[in-house]
């Protein structure tokens, strides 16, 4: 299975969820569903949310496992956070 | 692993020279850069009172009268704490980010490394000669100066590595402000400006008007 797009390749517009299948049986169910937050997210910006959550959300432990200063990781943290908020709002004027 | 290569806060994860010298806060910080920095602002100040270096004040950096160690390494310290405190009040005023002060003070002292190599500079006799020469003229302007073409280049050469690495510094200086505080952008260049002339009117009254006196 390849990554999990976040975005239309086309306009740049978030994607949501327009089919699931499930893998045992196969049966599909049709509907629109909205991708959930943290999927929302780039590629790259969920892989460091899921290595922060697995390092028990310890910004010392992160900066020593990417090899940076401490500043470092948590800025980038506050680039997911700020993203995250952005979904979030532009998701609350969808759902009006 | 996750690469922090998105957004922003771009960078290879592994350090060109370009980026240790440049912006090296991207991988030291905290108390290893403070300990690093301290070293950088004792060995300086050590240099410098071979090479009658004074920095006194934040932005400043001369050559003349006879610096001790004490004074020297006093005036190191209060050049990194003035701007480090002063930076640290603009930064908790205009970030959003909850930062450490290990982390600023640290990096802002690694910053002043580059004075190490503006008080070695000073060290060279043809610049210490002709530096003896340029102050006796001023006290004597009727006296006409003669300086040999090897002091003068030497002179030149001194002078031009000391405005590289007070460049080199204010350039840390601000990577370390904008990394710690998380302030980018024209915001960030604006405050740090308002930051570093107000560390150096602090420090420069420190200096002329405690440690001198």
């Amino acid at each position: 299975m390849g990554p999990l797009p976040s975005d239309c390749p086309s306009c740049g517009q978030r994607l949501a969820v327009k089919r699931l299948t499930c893998r045992a049986c196969e049966t599909e169910v049709e509907g629109l569903y909205e991708l959930p937050t943290l999927a929302s997210l780039d590629r790259a910006d969920r892989e460091f949310a899921v290595e922060f959550i697995q390092a028990s959300g310890s910004l010392k432990a992160m900066a020593r496992l990417l090899g940076v200063s401490y500043p470092t990781v948590r800025n980038r943290l506050d680039e997911i956070i700020a993203k995250v908020a952005e979904i979030e709002r532009q998701r609350g004027q969808d759902n009006g | 692993m996750a690469k922090l290569a998105s957004g922003d806060t771009q960078f290879p994860v592994k350090p060109r020279l370009i980026e240790w010298l440049v912006n090296p806060f991207m991988y030291v910080a905290g108390v290893q850069a403070l300990v690093i920095g301290l070293a950088g602002i004792l060995l300086s100040s050590f240099v410098g009172s071979f090479s009658n270096s004074h920095f006194d004040g934040t932005l400043d950096f001369h050559t003349g009268a006879a610096a001790s160690l004490r004074v020297s390494l006093l005036e190191g310290l209060v050049d990194w704490v003035s701007l480090a405190l002063v930076l640290a009040v603009v930064g908790k005023a205009v970030s959003r980010t909850a930062f450490r002060l290990v982390d600023l003070f640290g990096t802002q002292a690694l910053a002043r490394w580059p004075t190490v190599l503006a008080a070695a500079a000073a060290l060279l006799p043809g610049y210490q000669r002709v530096a003896l020469t340029i102050a006796q003229q001023l006290m004597n302007p009727g006296v006409a100066p003669h300086y040999a073409a090897a002091d003068m280049a030497a002179f030149v050469l001194v002078v031009l590595v000391m405005v590289v690495a007070m460049v080199w510094m204010v350039t840390l200086m601000y990577r370390s402000y904008s990394l710690c505080c998380n302030i980018r952008g024209v915001k960030g260049a604006w405050t740090f400006v308002i930051g570093l002339l107000a560390a150096e009117a602090v420090s420069k009254l420190v200096i002329v008007k405690i440690i001198m006196r």
